[in-house]
């Protein structure tokens, strides 16, 4: 029982301080590579939850496919180093503390809205929770019409994107003039 | 049992903030970015967390939604970073003020 919470401590701590690493990196490279490894985590404690297929998907999609895309776009505007002007900005110093305070809310209301489940013990699962099987039924009975949404919100993703990265200079070559 | 749930759920709840400290805090694009996907993580683990909780699969399915969504942000967000770059050659977001009014 308690091997489950130093388990869960010890990928915590890794996920705070991959969390941490990615956004004080100061190369854009060393940031993407500590996400990856805050998805891997990741997808450990999912595997520790019960959640199988959430935790493929996690390592499919998040720590495959979406970080070869921030690593493809890297490689396109090459490997510059992230140049921000040295010396804390005005909206740097108001950061942390608003961060803090988010913090302060945002576990403070977690942990409220648990107390009432606190003393039970967690339910037993059956044996196929979070398996494939089980969570496709899930999404294919009860939330087809979001599943199907989700495609449609998918395709318009695409065509947005092939918008953005084709001809940037048909509709706007006088900003850009101007910008620079 | 219940405490490791706990334990999960207050993780969760410090990489939001994590995240949006990394959002509020750096100018580079790319770098916001992946806050962003920090953040959505976070959510991401109370959704699953909340399913064991409560030996619910929903949980599970709306993960699987917000990894959809997620993708398709990360997807447009990163063509517009591209096309911000090909127009600044940096993506320093202080220096997009363009319609600033």
């Amino acid at each position: 029982m308690s091997g489950d919470l130093v388990a869960v401590g010890v990928i915590a701590i890794g996920l705070v301080a991959t969390g941490l690493l990615v956004i004080s990196a100061r190369d854009v490279v060393r940031g993407i590579l500590a996400l990856i490894a805050h998805f891997l985590l990741t997808a450990l404690l999912y595997a520790g939850l019960h959640a199988p297929l959430v935790a493929v998907a996690q390592i499919a999609v998040y720590a495959g496919a979406v970080m070869v895309l921030f690593l493809f776009v890297v490689m396109l505007m090459g490997a510059a180093p992230a140049s921000e002007a040295s010396g804390r900005s005005r909206q740097e110093r108001w950061a942390i503390p608003l961060a803090l305070l988010l913090a302060l809310a945002v576990v403070g209301a977690i942990l409220g809205s648990l107390t009432n489940v606190a003393a039970s013990a967690l339910p037993t699962l059956p044996e196929e929770f979070g398996s494939a099987v089980q969570v496709g039924m899930e999404l294919m009975q009860r939330h087809l019409l979001a599943f199907e949404l989700t495609g449609l919100l998918l395709l318009v993703a695409i065509l947005g994107a092939v918008h953005l990265g084709s001809a940037p200079d048909a509709d706007g070559a006088d900003e850009a003039g101007r910008a620079e | 049992m219940n405490d490791a749930v706990w334990a999960t759920m207050a993780t969760a709840g410090a990489l939001i903030a994590i995240g949006a400290l990394g959002v509020l805090a750096r100018r580079n694009m790319l770098i916001v970015l992946m806050s962003l996907e920090i953040m959505l993580n976070g959510v991401n683990i109370l959704f699953v967390a909340g399913s064991r909780l409560h030996a619910d699969p929903t949980g599970h399915v709306v993960a699987f939604f917000s990894l959809t969504v997620a993708a398709a942000e990360v997807a447009i967000g990163l063509a517009l970073v591209v096309t911000i770059f090909h127009r600044l050659t940096h993506t320093d977001s202080d220096d997009l003020n363009v319609l600033h009014g």
